[in-house]
C-alpha cells in the first residue's frame, strides 16, 4: 500500500514505470474484483495507453504530481466514451459524449484511469448495496458493506486496487465509506471542484472529492481538480494554490470544537472512544478542546433528505428513455413511454427518493417541507459560522457505527437515513470535511474521525488530518 | 364588445431575445438550422451538464423592463418549472417565479388604456416537435432549446381584441427599437397567451377565465379573442358557467378548442434553480443598461409633431420602426427642412421599404438629403427628383451623378443659352433657311454647336428646349 | 398518512408507473419516510429568500459568445430511437 507521494518518487526515479505500476494495479483489481466488486468497469486497454503516454511525459521531464498515477473514478463522473452507469439499469450502456471538468484537469496532469467504481444507484444510499450491478464489499470483512455511496472507490483504495480514487459527496458519500473502509476521504468546500460532468443527485449539495491513503494525497488530488470552471457557475476561485501547504504546521494553540450533539445517543461506544482518543491526541499536542452546540442537529436528517430529494426529483426527471439510457419496449404513448421507462429503469431507493422529493415540492406541501428545510439549512449556516468564529476546526465521528453486515439495515430506509446524521450538515453548510481512520473496533473494523473547518479552509482540515495520520498506525485490510 | 358584458383580458407575451448564444449555454441562438445542429450537453439535458447564464440575455431583459417603466429586482433568482414534454429535454424549464428581473411596468395604448405589467422575467425556450401522423410519431429538434425568452405578463387591464392587438404590436415595436428582439411573429419570435373572461357590466366579480395558448400572429390574437367573447357570452347567457381551462386556437377553423393533452396535472413544483446563482445589480449596472436605450417612439413622435410640425399621422408612420426614424433623423440633421424631407420620405422611401420588407435603405441619409435639397432648390424638377430616388433604390449611384447622366439638371444661366443660341442662329441664317426648307438633320448640327459652346453652363435638355422655341419663333416671323 | 390517491398523484407528477399490486408496499414505505420528515414540523426558523452566498454580480456573467459543441452527432447517436437526426417519441397531441 503506497501513497501517491511515494509512487511519485518511484516514478520520477525510474524505479518503476507507469505502465508497470498500472499493470500491477490492474492485475490486483482483476483478481480481487470478483470478491470486492469495487469496479463496475475496468478499462485495461485505455489505462495502459494512458500509462504509456504518462511514461513518455515523465521521460521528457514533464511530470506533474499525478502523471502516471493509477486512479479509480466513481461511476457517476463522466469520462468521454467510457461507460458511465451511475450503477443504474437506466444508464447501463451509457457512454458520455464529454469529459467532466475534474477529468479534464486530471488529463492535463496525465493521470491514469483504471476504471469506474461501484456505488449506490445515482449515489443514493450509504451502503452501495443499491447498485444495479450488485453491491461492493468491505475489504476488511467482505460480509460487510463498504459504506456509500462512494463504496466502490473507498473499497478500491482500501484493497489497493488503485492508488487513489475520485468520489462524490452529497450527504457523506465520500467520508462515510472512507470511514467504513479505513481510508482518508475529503469532501471539499462546495464550489471548490467543478460539478460539470458529475451526474447530479442534489446540485446544491454535490461535490467531487478524493479518497486516498493519506490526507496529503487528498490534498495532491484536490490541487489538480480544484478551480473555477466556466461550465459550472457555482464553482469558485478559492485563492488557494496548494492545499498541502499547511502540512507540518503545529496544531499548538488551535481550538477544536466538539459539538456535544455528535456524541450523544445513537453513536456506538467504541466509535465515541476512538474519536475522543483522537481529540485527546490533539489536546496533547497543544490544541484546546472546546465544547460547542449545534442545537439544530435534530432536524439535520429530515431537512437534508427533503432538500436532497427535492432537487433529485427534478435532476432525475431527464431520464425518460428519449435521449439516452433505458427505454421500455412498445409504449403506445409518450406518457406510457416515460412512465414505464422510469419505473423499469430506476431501482427502488431511487424511486422512493423521487417520490419523496416530488412530495416535498408539490402544491400544498412546499411550505411545510421544502421551505422549512431551506430555513433549517440557513440556521445551520448561522450556527456553524458562530462555531468557526471561535474555533479553528470541528471534530466529530464520521458515522455512528462501523461498517455493518450486508443484510442489515438495507430494507429499512428510515434506519438508513438516520445513519447519515453525522455527515449531512457539512453539505448543508458547504464546508470542507475530511474523514481519516482513528481506530478499529473489537472486530477489527475501521472507525473514522471527521475534521471540518470554515468555508475554503480545506488546507486546514488536511493539515489536521495529516498531523493525526503521522502518529496513527493503520491496520491494512485483510483481503 | 357587447351591451351586456365587459371583456377582461390579460396577456403573457413571449419574446425571443436577439443574443448570439443561448441563455444557459454557448450554442448559437440563431433561428433555423438543420435539426439538432445547435445543440450541446447543457441544452439537451445530458447527465452532468450544467447551465451558465448569458450576460447579454440578462441585460436585454432588464433593458426591456426599463423601457416599460419597470422596477428592477436588485437580487433576481432563477427557478425550475418541472413538467414532462418531449420538447423539454431536462424535464424542467429554467424560469423565474418569485424574484423576476423586472416588476411593475406599464404600457399606454392609443385608447388611453394603461396596461400594467406585472413582471418581465427571463427563461429558456423549448425545442420544436414535428408530428408524423402516418407513423404515429413525434420528432424532437432541440435547436430552440434554451434560446432566451422574456415573458411579459400584464395585469387584466385589456378590454378588447383591438387593444390586445395594439398592445402586442406596441411591445414588438418597442422591443425592436431596443434591439432585443426582431419581433418576427411568423418565425415565432413573439407569441402570446391570452387570458380572457367576461364580466357583466356593473359587476365587480370576474367570470371564470379561459387561457388560449401560443397565438403567433396578430390576426390569430384578434380572431381568437373575438371567438372566445362570443363563446363565453353564449354559455353565460344560456345559464351555464365558463370552465377554467387551457384552450388552443385552430387557425383553419377560426375557433378555440380545449387542449386535449393535459397529462401534466398542473403542478409545476417550482423551486430555486440550484445550478445557477441569483444575479445581483448595483445602481451603476442599471444606469449603464439604461444608457443603452435609444429614444423611443413616443418621444420621437412628440418631437416630430411639436418641433418639426409634422402631422400626427405622418409622425406615426415615420416612427413606426427605428431604422426609419433613425434615417429620417439623420437626414434632417443634415438638411433641416423637416416637412420637405418628410414628404419625399413618405411618398418615395416608405412605399419601397414596405414592398421589399428588407429593413434596409440602400443609400445614405446624406444622399437623400441632397436629393431633397436639389428638388427644393430647383436644381432638378420634383418629378426628376423622384426618379433619382427610384434609381438609387434600383441601381444605386449618387444623386448628382444620376441627375447628370439622366440630364435632369436644371441650368440656372438661361441668359447664356439665349445669347449663344440667338447669336448662332443669326450667324447661320443660311443653314436655318435650309432647315426650314426641310433639311431636318441641320437641327442636329445646331445642337452640337450649342452643346459644345455652352459646355458646363447648360444641359442638352434645356439647350434643346430653347433651340426648339427659338427656331419656332424665327419660322413664324 | 399517505393514501393510495396521494401516491398515485405523486406517481403521475414524477412519471413513475408503479404496478397496482406494488402500490401498497410503496405507500407504507413512504408513510414511514414522511413520518421521519415530519419532525421538521417542529422547527421554526425564518427562511430568507435573499441568500447572498448564492449570488453573482451582473458584471461577472459569461460573455455572449457562441461556440460550437464538437460532438453534436454523438448526442443524437446516444438516443435509443432517432429518425432524420431527431429524437423519436410516440406522437403527442396538443
Amino acid at each position: 500500500m503506497k501513497t501517491i507521494k511515494e509512487l511519485r518518487g518511484m516514478l520520477d526515479k525510474k524505479e518503476v514505470s507507469s505502465v508497470e505500476l498500472t499493470k500491477e494495479y490492474l492485475d490486483r483489481a482483476d483478481s480481487l474484483n470478483g470478491e470486492v466488486n469495487a469496479y463496475i468497469t475496468i478499462s485495461r486497454d485505455e489505462a495502459l495507453d494512458e500509462a504509456e503516454r504518462a511514461d513518455k511525459k515523465i521521460a521528457e521531464g514533464g511530470a506533474l504530481p499525478l502523471t502516471g498515477i493509477p486512479l479509480a473514478v466513481k461511476d457517476n463522473i463522466c469520462i468521454e466514451g467510457v461507460r458511465t452507469t451511475c450503477a443504474s439499469k437506466m444508464l447501463e450502456n451509457f457512454k458520455p459524449i464529454y469529459n467532466a471538468t475534474a477529468i479534464e484537469k486530471l488529463n492535463e496532469q496525465g493521470a491514469v484511469y483504471l476504471g469506474k467504481t461501484n456505488m449506490d444507484e445515482f449515489a443514493m444510499g450509504g451502503s452501495s448495496q443499491t447498485s444495479y450491478f450488485g453491491g461492493p464489499k468491505n475489504p476488511y470483512d467482505t460480509e460487510r458493506v463498504p459504506g456509500g455511496s462512494s463504496g466502490g472507490s473507498a473499497a478500491a483504495v482500501a484493497a489497493d486496487m488503485c492508488a487513489a480514487a475520485l468520489g462524490s459527496d452529497t450527504g457523506g458519500s465520500i467520508r462515510q465509506p472512507s470511514s467504513f473502509c479505513g481510508v482518508t476521504g475529503l469532501k471539499p468546500t462546495y464550489g471548490t471542484v467543478s460539478r460539470y460532468g458529475l451526474i447530479a443527485f442534489a446540485s446544491s449539495l454535490d461535490q467531487i472529492g478524493p479518497i486516498a491513503n493519506s490526507a496529503e494525497d487528498c490534498g495532491i488530488i484536490l490541487n489538480a481538480i480544484a478551480g473555477r470552471d466556466r461550465h459550472d457557475q457555482t464553482s469558485r476561485d478559492t485563492g488557494v494554490s496548494d492545499y498541502t501547504s499547511l502540512i507540518g504546521e503545529s496544531v499548538k494553540g488551535k481550538k477544536i470544537a466538539m459539538p456535544k450533539e455528535f456524541f450523544g445517543e445513537g453513536i456506538d461506544d467504541e466509535v465515541k472512544e476512538s474519536v475522543f482518543a483522537a481529540a485527546k491526541f490533539f489536546e496533547e499536542n497543544g490544541a484546546e478542546l472546546v465544547e460547542v452546540s449545534i442545537p439544530t442537529l435534530k432536524y439535520a436528517v429530515s431537512s437534508y433528505y427533503l432538500l436532497a430529494c427535492a432537487e433529485a426529483s427534478s435532476n432525475l426527471a431527464r431520464y425518460d428513455g428519449v435521449k439516452y439510457g433505458y427505454r421500455t419496449e412498445d409504449a403506445e404513448s409518450f406518457d406510457e413511454l416515460i412512465k414505464r421507462s422510469r419505473y423499469e429503469g430506476f431501482g427502488r431507493e431511487v424511486k422512493r427518493r423521487i417520490l419523496l422529493g416530488t412530495y416535498a415540492l408539490s402544491s400544498g406541501y412546499y411550505d411545510a417541507y421544502y421551505k422549512k428545510a431551506m430555513a433549517v439549512r440557513q440556521q445551520f449556516i448561522k450556527e456553524h459560522k458562530s462555531i468557526f468564529e471561535k474555533c479553528d476546526v470541528m471534530l466529530t465521528p464520521t458515522a455512528p457505527t462501523v461498517a455493518y453486515k450486508c443484510d442489515e439495515n438495507i430494507d429499512d430506509p428510515v434506519k438508513m437515513y438516520l445513519a447519515d446524521i453525522c455527515t449531512v450538515t457539512s453539505n448543508m453548510v458547504g464546508i470542507p470535511t475530511v474523514s481519516t481512520p482513528c481506530g478499529y473496533d473489537k472486530n477489527g473494523m475501521p472507525i473514522g474521525v471527521s475534521i471540518s473547518a470554515n468555508h475554503f479552509e480545506d488546507a486546514k482540515v488536511i493539515q489536521f488530518a495529516d498531523c493525526f495520520e503521522k502518529q496513527f498506525s493503520k491496520q491494512a485490510a485483510r483481503i | 364588445m357587447s351591451e351586456i358584458f365587459d371583456t377582461v383580458i390579460g396577456l403573457e407575451v413571449h419574446a425571443e431575445l436577439l443574443t448570439n448564444s443561448k441563455v444557459f449555454c454557448t450554442c448559437s441562438a440563431e433561428f433555423g438550422g438543420d435539426p439538432n445542429t445547435h445543440i450541446c450537453p447543457a441544452c439537451t439535458g445530458q447527465p452532468g451538464a450544467l447551465p451558465v447564464i448569458n450576460h447579454r440575455a440578462v441585460e436585454f431583459a432588464v433593458k426591456a423592463g426599463l423601457a416599460f417603466d419597470c422596477e428592477i429586482n436588485r437580487y433576481s433568482r432563477f427557478d425550475r418549472k418541472n413538467y414532462f414534454y418531449p420538447d423539454l429535454p431536462k424535464a424542467y424549464q429554467i424560469s423565474q417565479l418569485d424574484l423576476p428581473l423586472c416588476i411593475n411596468g406599464k404600457v399606454e395604448l392609443s385608447t388611453g388604456t394603461v396596461v400594467r405589467l406585472n413582471r418581465i422575467h427571463l427563461e429558456e425556450d423549448a425545442g420544436k416537435l414535428t408530428h408524423d401522423d402516418y407513423n404515429g410519431e413525434s420528432l424532437a429538434d432541440y435547436n430552440r432549446c434554451s434560446v432566451p425568452l422574456i415573458e411579459i405578463v400584464t395585469e387584466p387591464d385589456i378590454k378588447s381584441a383591438e387593444e390586445a392587438a395594439e398592445f402586442v404590436a406596441k411591445l414588438g415595436q418597442y422591443l425592436k427599437y431596443l434591439g432585443v428582439c426582431d419581433a418576427k411573429m411568423q418565425e415565432g419570435s413573439i407569441r402570446a397567451d391570452v387570458n380572457i373572461s367576461l364580466k357583466r357590466k356593473g359587476d365587480e366579480k370576474l367570470g371564470e377565465r379561459a387561457e388560449i395558448k401560443n397565438l403567433n400572429s396578430m390576426k390569430a390574437i384578434t380572431r381568437a379573442i373575438k371567438f372566445e367573447e362570443e363563446r363565453q357570452a353564449e354559455i353565460i347567457l344560456s345559464g351555464g358557467t365558463v370552465e377554467q381551462e387551457t384552450r388552443r386556437f385552430d387557425d383553419n377553423q377560426g375557433r378555440t378548442k380545449p387542449m386535449r393533452n393535459k397529462e401534466n396535472a398542473n403542478d409545476y413544483r417550482y423551486f430555486p434553480e440550484p445550478d445557477i446563482l441569483a444575479v445581483t445589480f448595483t445602481d451603476e449596472d442599471i444606469e449603464k443598461i439604461r444608457a443603452t436605450i435609444p429614444a423611443l417612439p413616443k418621444e420621437r413622435k412628440e418631437k416630430y409633431i411639436n418641433e418639426y410640425k409634422i402631422s400626427e399621422n405622418d409622425a406615426e408612420v415615420l416612427t413606426s420602426e427605428k431604422y426609419i426614424s433613425d434615417f429620417f433623423d439623420d437626414t434632417v440633421a443634415i438638411y433641416p427642412e423637416y416637412k420637405n424631407v418628410a414628404n419625399l420620405f413618405l411618398t418615395e422611401i416608405m412605399r419601397r421599404v414596405k414592398e421589399t420588407e428588407s429593413e434596409e435603405i440602400p443609400f445614405s441619409p446624406e444622399d437623400f438629403a441632397e436629393v431633397v435639397k436639389m428638388a427644393d432648390k430647383n436644381t432638378v424638377n420634383r418629378n426628376d427628383a423622384k426618379d433619382i430616388i427610384r434609381t438609387m433604390f434600383e441601381e444605386g449611384g449618387k444623386p448628382m451623378e444620376i441627375a447628370k447622366a439622366k440630364n435632369y439638371l436644371v441650368v440656372e444661366d438661361n441668359a447664356a443659352i439665349a445669347d449663344f443660341v440667338e447669336a448662332m442662329l443669326d450667324e447661320k441664317a443660311e443653314l436655318l433657311e435650309q432647315y426650314f426648307a426641310g433639311k431636318q438633320n441641320i437641327f442636329g448640327f445646331f445642337m452640337g454647336q450649342a452643346t459644345k459652346g455652352l459646355q458646363g453652363k447648360a444641359t442638352p435638355r434645356s439647350i434643346k428646349e430653347y433651340l426648339e422655341t427659338a427656331i419656332e419663333k424665327r419660322k413664324n416671323k | 398518512m399517505i393514501t393510495k390517491e396521494q401516491l398515485n398523484l405523486l406517481c403521475e407528477l414524477s412519471k413513475l408507473r408503479i404496478p397496482e399490486e406494488k402500490l401498497e408496499g410503496y405507500a407504507k414505505e413512504m408513510e414511514d419516510i414522511i413520518g421521519l420528515m415530519d419532525t421538521i414540523g417542529e422547527s421554526d426558523f425564518e427562511y430568507d429568500p435573499i441568500d447572498m452566498s448564492r449570488a453573482v454580480p451582473f458584471g461577472e456573467l459569461r460573455d455572449d459568445a457562441d461556440e460550437v459543441f464538437g460532438n453534436m452527432r454523438g448526442i443524437v447517436e446516444n438516443s435509443p430511437k432517432t429518425r432524420e437526426n431527431q429524437f423519436v417519441v410516440p406522437k403527442v397531441v396538443d
